[in-house]
C-alpha cells in the first residue's frame, strides 16, 4: 500500500463514490456525466476540485464507504477512474489529505469557480470520465439500494 | 406550449440555430436535433430508457427529496425547477422528441435530462422555472454545442 504522500503515479486507479441518482439504465453509458458535477452549493462547495481517493493508499475500495452517513449508506456505489485518463485530459491530481480516510486528493480544474464560470468547457471531461467509469470493470460496488 | 427561445453562448459553434427572437416550435427540435441520429440502437438512434410518462413521473418523485437528500449536503432542486423540468419535459413529449435515458438531480439544485447516443451525448440543465442549459458533445470530433433555453 502506498502512502497518501507518496507521488500519485499514471498507474494507480481513482475511487470516486457514487450516488444511486447517477446510475442511468443504459448499458452504453452506465453511469451519468453528472457523477462528477464540482458542487458550487451546499455545506460542502467544491472550492479545490472534485473528491476521489486513491485506491492504492487504501485497505480496499469499500473503505471510502465507510464514513458515509449509515442511512445514505445504501444508497452510494464506488466507481474507479485512472490516473491516466485524469492526466491525458489535462487535469491535475492534487493529494488533500482528511482525517477520516487516506489517499484523499481533488481533481483541481474541476472546482466550483471555475464551473460556475462555465460549465460548457467541463462536459467533454465529465463525459470522458464518465464514460470510463461506465465500464463493467470499473464499477466496484453497487448501490445496495439499486436492488440485484 | 411555451414559446421557445434559444440562444447560442458561444459564437464559435457548429451549429447555426441561434435565436434571439421566440424560436418556433420546429426551431427547438432543430437545436436538438442530433439525437435522433439513427445509430442500430433503436428507431430513435436512442437507448432505450425511459418514456415520457416515467420521466415526468420520476420528476414528480424529486418534490420528496430533503435538503442534503445525499448525506454530503446537497439541496434539492425547488418547486420553481421541478415545475420548469415539467414544463419541458411535457413540451417536448407533444413535439413527439425522444425521451432522455435518464433524469437526474445535480448537486446543486437543477435538473438534468440526459440523452446518449453512439454519436452524441447531450444534457439539457434545467436551472429555473423559465430557463434551461443544453450542452452537446458530439463524440466522433468531441466538439460542443451550447444553448439557453427560455420559454417565459
Amino acid at each position: 500500500m502506498k502512502h497518501e504522500f507518496d507521488p500519485v503515479t499514471d498507474d494507480e486507479w481513482l475511487l470516486r463514490r457514487v450516488h444511486r441518482q447517477y446510475f442511468r439504465n443504459d448499458p452504453n453509458l452506465l453511469i451519468s456525466p453528472n457523477a462528477f458535477e464540482p458542487r458550487v452549493k451546499g455545506r460542502e462547495p467544491d472550492v479545490d476540485g472534485i473528491s476521489l481517493f486513491r485506491l492504492a493508499c487504501l485497505p480496499s475500495h469499500e473503505a471510502i464507504l465507510a464514513h458515509i452517513a449509515e442511512d445514505k449508506r445504501k444508497d452510494y456505489g464506488v466507481v474507479r477512474v485512472s490516473v491516466r485518463l485524469v492526466v491525458d485530459l489535462g487535469l491535475t491530481v492534487v493529494a488533500k489529505p482528511i482525517p477520516q480516510l487516506p489517499g484523499h486528493i481533488v481533481i483541481a480544474e474541476l472546482n466550483a469557480n471555475a464551473y460556475r464560470a462555465n460549465k460548457s468547457q467541463f462536459i467533454v471531461m465529465k463525459l470522458r470520465l464518465a464514460e470510463e467509469a461506465s465500464r463493467p470493470e470499473n464499477i466496484l460496488v453497487y448501490p445496495k439500494s439499486l436492488g440485484p | 406550449m411555451p414559446q421557445w427561445r434559444v440562444f447560442a453562448d458561444d459564437s464559435a459553434l457548429t451549429v447555426k440555430a441561434a435565436q434571439t427572437h421566440a424560436a418556433s416550435d420546429g426551431e427547438i427540435l432543430k437545436v436538438l436535433e442530433p439525437v435522433r441520429i439513427a445509430t442500430g440502437e433503436s428507431d430513435t438512434g436512442t437507448v432505450a430508457g425511459l418514456d415520457w410518462v416515467q420521466v415526468r413521473n420520476r420528476l414528480e418523485q424529486f418534490r420528496h427529496l430533503e435538503n442534503d437528500w445525499d448525506g454530503q449536503g446537497s439541496p434539492p432542486p425547488d418547486e420553481d425547477v421541478i415545475g420548469g423540468a415539467i414544463r419541458l419535459a411535457d413540451s417536448l413529449a407533444a413535439l413527439d422528441y425522444p425521451a432522455p435515458q435518464a433524469v437526474v438531480v445535480g448537486v446543486n439544485g437543477t435538473i438534468y435530462l440526459e440523452w446518449n447516443t453512439a454519436d452524441v451525448y447531450q444534457e439539457i440543465e434545467v436551472t429555473s422555472g423559465c430557463a434551461a442549459e443544453c450542452r452537446r458533445v458530439d463524440k466522433r470530433t468531441r466538439t460542443v454545442s451550447s444553448y439557453q433555453l427560455r420559454w417565459c
